[in-house]
């Protein structure tokens, strides 16, 4: 083996470790936020008690999840119930492994190192094929506690998955188009060569890609195979302690990841607003404050993480707001409305970069 | 017992003025069913605003029917049935149908009665509404319904014995379903010894004590039983 | 080669939206209920036993703990009763804080189902909101008879004290207040197309068959029927005021939903009217003694048209100091029975709309 792939190797393992770790930091922090935010929106304070300003309180959460006897239930089929919260939570974290968090790259020790795990020509792809095989943990878990509540949880969530993977798949597809390649690095790369971010000419594409993806992470109000109020807890209400927990951070990693997606593809990813208009370099402050490439390096990242967190809260407004779907209701939305919508969709986009474009010769 | 009364309490008045809290007296529909149906019902009585009819079970459903149906009378809504056990009666169990008609903004009274043992028909197939109401009076007084479509019991647990309302029923409950839990296993550590199963068991002593009495509408109902806590 | 199988399965009693302890068997096939059958009793406690052992006045804090949220009408349709089987007088002064505080228990209890009812369908802030003007007004009754749940606030033949210096302001600003937040509510829901879908055609009752179960309340007035015994028996002093009786047509959750809320105005218009009117002067109660003798072998049913329906109170009397008998008709109980056939045939989720639309407290229904 050469000193280049034990380096390369090395390198890698140090940054998915560094990934997998504010991911899984992020988690807590957004917790506590949609706690904060969600009791502000309902006039209320939130958490108060653990800490300052109750800033501990998910870590408190976690060591009581963690702390907390792992019941499994008598009839439950043991393996995959141990198994389903694994499903689910590996492919939440493998798909940060394409996500580009910046643009520029930064040079420590002689070693130049990408802000992206790894930069696929299927980047896009990955993401969504990965994201998918989360769902079958939600299937699975619900399946094998082998418990009615659970089970219609895990029903639901099988239903669910097959009509919003379509839009979702669809509705990227306008996306693409605009963007000539699959790959995620690319996709940036070429809103920062067109001067405008993709959600201009993909306002449909975005609001089918978002409502879908709130669809795909079981949030409200597409929640149903949790559903508190129908289902008790839906797929996870025999799962206790840890668990629990495991579905919990998938969840919320789901959540960044559709949040990254939407970001990286319709918003420019680590670009700042306006990325062809000069007079507004300004706003990449740390090009100011920092040497060499770091500044480039931090600014995609703060860019970045501004756009996420935008998502994130307005994941965290349609819960407050609105009510929950009904069952075939959702189908009905996902089918009659957002199939046709993404489909109507790639075709104006089709025709639209037709008549921009003369076909290359 | 206390007496706080001061010496003079005031007497309800003799003359009451008209109280705006009272509803029209029917008499109008009380009239037509005698005339209609001469000999089914009794002698209206009077009291407070109120009309109260008494009738035999066995026309309690001819006359559930006209009143409900009449254009007289339309007393399209069973507003509540209950019971009242009479011990001292030869038929001790009295049922009262509060009707009320949304049509003439009416309500009026019916009572019947029946003695240990007799069944009333249900006015289920009158007022569908009867139905929980029934099974309330069944449960809390063992009256049977004929033709209910499923009298079990409503608000006691199904296994219950005894039926609470009956005035020979005491106020504490038998003292055989007394489940009591001394402090000492309760503050121990043992909360697996305290015996929820000893408890489990001490029920299912009782209900075997009792088994052929538990309330089917089949099964003969009421014991006797001595009263412990009745008032005073 | 492939069999479909009815799952049986039990909604209850410890589930987070049935409202207490209601349980409900349901047969499902899928998600559709083939067939429910709803069980009741495990909040009996017996108080219809207890008040035969307990002198009349002795029984009226009973009667706030059958229906927890609406203590007021509880208290009142029994006070009514004893009063109306002894002959008793109230003074006009009481007649009119007695309803000033019943109204605003039914705008308190109309919140909260409010914001249960939304809070089942998923819209979890409503609740919040709703509870945040409950809090109000439980600090006006806090001000008025110190406690928050459980008022006990009238007795036998008038109430026990005057408003308290300052209390009609309050009383007023709060209802201000309350207009205001009602548009709030309004807006986060009335025209919410995901609140529409979920409530719209929904557990379809029409008068017909609320009659015919015993239905009444806004459950019936949903379904078109104008019975509302403020305005039909006019007790208290209901006759002097100025309100109207909020009326709909399709006998679905949605139409529910709009009676209630508008009844809510309509009482906050007669707290208004009743903090105008009310005499500055006046007694408060018109007995003194403690002993009541009501006729021998007399019965009364007195009936007050409380949040959920219509509150009755049947006494018999044996001429003694307490009650041979003392039947509590809840309209939870008579209400309930609408549950198993308006949820035939619908999903899971409405399962949950329903008992939410029915506005069911269990300790009304199981006394």
């Amino acid at each position: 083996m050469s000193a280049e792939l034990i380096t390369n190797l090395v390198l890698i393992t140090v940054k998915i470790g560094v990934v997998l770790t504010l991911v899984a930091l992020a988690v807590p922090l957004m917790i506590l936020m949609e706690r904060k935010i969600i009791g502000f929106m309902q006039a209320r304070i939130g958490p108060k008690r653990v800490g300052p300003s109750g800033v501990l309180q998910t870590i408190a959460d976690g060591l009581k999840l963690l702390l907390k006897e792992d019941i499994i239930p008598d009839k439950a089929d043991k393996t995959v119930f141990r198994l389903a919260p694994l499903i689910i939570l590996i492919p939440a974290f493998v798909a940060f492994a394409v996500i580009p968090f910046s643009g520029t790259s930064v040079t420590i020790l002689g070693q130049e190192i990408t802000p992206w795990i790894t930069d696929v020509n299927i980047g896009l792809l990955f993401v969504i094929s990965i994201s998918s095989v989360g769902v079958f943990g939600i299937v699975l878990g619900g399946w094998a506690s082998n418990s009615k509540y659970p089970l219609l949880g895990g029903l639901r969530s099988a239903a669910q998955m097959v009509s919003y993977e379509v839009p979702l798949g669809l509705a990227l597809v306008g996306g693409l188009m605009w963007a000539g390649t699959a790959s995620m690095v690319g996709i940036v790369e070429a809103q920062r060569q067109a001067g405008l971010w993709f959600f201009v000419p993909q306002v449909a594409g975005v609001l089918i890609y978002f409502i879908a993806g709130v669809a795909e992470t079981n949030r409200a109000p597409f929640d149903l195979p949790e559903a508190e109020t129908e289902l008790v807890s839906g797929f996870h209400t025999e799962y206790s302690g840890m668990r629990f927990g495991l579905f919990f951070i998938a969840e919320y990693a789901n959540m960044i990841v559709v949040s990254a997606v939407a970001t990286t593809l319709y918003f420019g990813g680590w670009l700042r607003p306006f990325p062809s208009v000069e007079a507004l370099a300004f706003l990449d402050i740390f090009n100011f404050i920092l040497p060499g490439a770091w500044g480039p390096f931090l600014s995609g990242i703060f860019w970045f993480t501004v756009k996420v967190s935008a998502f994130i809260f307005i994941y965290y407004w349609i819960r407050a707001t609105f009510p929950r779907y009904r069952y075939d209701q959702l189908m009905a939305v996902g089918w009659k409305w957002l199939l046709p919508l993404s489909l109507a969709n790639i075709l104006v986009t089709g025709v639209l970069l037709l008549w921009l474009q003369p076909a290359p010769a | 017992m206390v007496d706080e009364t001061p010496p003079q309490p005031p007497p309800p008045p003799k003359e009451k003025p008209p109280d705006p809290m009272l509803a029209p007296v029917p008499s109008r529909a009380v009239d037509r069913l005698r005339g209609q149906m001469p000999g089914r019902v009794g002698d209206p009585h009077y009291f407070a605003g109120e009309v109260t009819l008494t009738v035999e079970p066995a026309h309690l459903l001819e006359v559930c029917r006209y009143l409900r149906d009449d254009p007289e009378c339309r007393f399209e809504l069973l507003a509540d049935l209950t019971g009242a056990d009479f011990p001292d009666r030869e038929k001790r169990f009295q049922v009262a149908y509060h009707l009320a008609s949304v049509a003439h903004t009416a309500r009026l009274r019916l009572k019947t009665a029946v003695a240990e043992g007799e069944e009333i028909p249900s006015v289920t197939p009158v007022w569908p509404g009867a139905d929980w109401f029934e099974r309330e009076v069944f449960d809390l007084f063992g009256v049977r319904f004929a033709g209910h479509p499923r009298l079990v019991r409503i608000l006691m647990p199904d296994d219950w014995v005894g039926y609470p309302l009956r005035k020979d029923y005491p106020l504490p409950g038998f003292p055989e379903q007394h489940i009591r839990y001394r402090t000492a296993d309760v503050t121990r550590r043992a909360y697996v010894d305290i015996s929820w199963k000893a408890a489990g068991e001490k029920a299912a002593a009782i209900v075997q004590k009792y088994k052929g009495q538990l309330p089917t509408p089949e099964a003969s109902p009421h014991v006797p039983i001595k009263t412990v806590g009745s008032k005073e | 080669m492939f069999r479909t199988e009815q799952m049986e399965i039990n909604m209850g009693p410890q589930h987070p939206s049935t409202h207490g302890v209601l349980r409900i068997k349901l047969r499902l096939d899928g998600e559709r209920v083939v067939d429910s059958w709803p069980v009741i009793g495990y909040l009996h406690r017996g108080i219809e036993k207890l008040a035969e052992s307990r002198e009349y006045i002795k029984i009226t804090p009973y009667t706030d703990r059958t229906d927890y949220v609406n203590a007021m009408s509880g208290n009142l349709a029994y006070l009514g009763a004893v009063e109306k089987l002894c002959g008793i007088q109230v003074p006009e002064k009481a007649h009119y804080i007695r309803v000033i505080m019943v109204e605003l228990n039914r705008i308190a209890s109309h919140l909260l189902w409010l914001g249960t009812h939304a809070l089942d369908l998923g819209a979890m802030s409503i609740f919040l909101y709703g509870f945040r003007e409950r809090e109000m007004i439980l600090d006006l009754f806090e001000a008025y008879c110190g406690a928050r749940l459980t008022y006990n606030a009238f007795r036998i033949s008038g109430v026990p004290a005057d408003l308290p210096p300052g209390w009609a302001e309050e009383c007023r600003g709060f209802l201000r207040l309350f207009r205001e937040r009602h548009r709030e509510y309004e807006q986060i829901l009335t025209k919410n197309r995901i609140w529409l879908r979920r409530t719209k055609g929904v557990g379809v009752m029409d008068a017909e068959q609320c009659l015919a179960l015993s239905v009444t309340g806004p459950v019936l007035r949903a379904a078109g029927v104008a019975r509302d015994l403020r305005k039909d028996e006019s007790y208290a002093i209901y006759d002097r005021l100025d309100f109207e009786v909020p009326l709909a047509q399709a006998g679905d959750t949605y139409a529910r939903y709009e009676v209630r809320m508008a009844e809510m105005l309509q009482s906050a218009r007669m707290v208004e009217q009743c903090l105008d009117q009310m005499p500055a002067e006046g007694d408060l109660m018109s007995m003194k003694g403690r002993k009541m003798r009501p006729k021998k072998d007399e019965e009364v049913y007195f009936a007050i048209e409380g949040p959920r329906g219509e509150q009755g109170v049947y006494l018999i009397s044996d001429g003694t100091d307490r009650p041979y008998r003392c039947k509590l008709r809840n309209s939870s109980f008579a209400n309930l029975q609408a549950l198993a056939p308006m949820i035939q045939g619908e999903l899971v989720a409405d399962v949950v709309a329903v008992i939410g639309t029915l506005d069911i407290v269990l300790g009304d229904s199981d006394r």
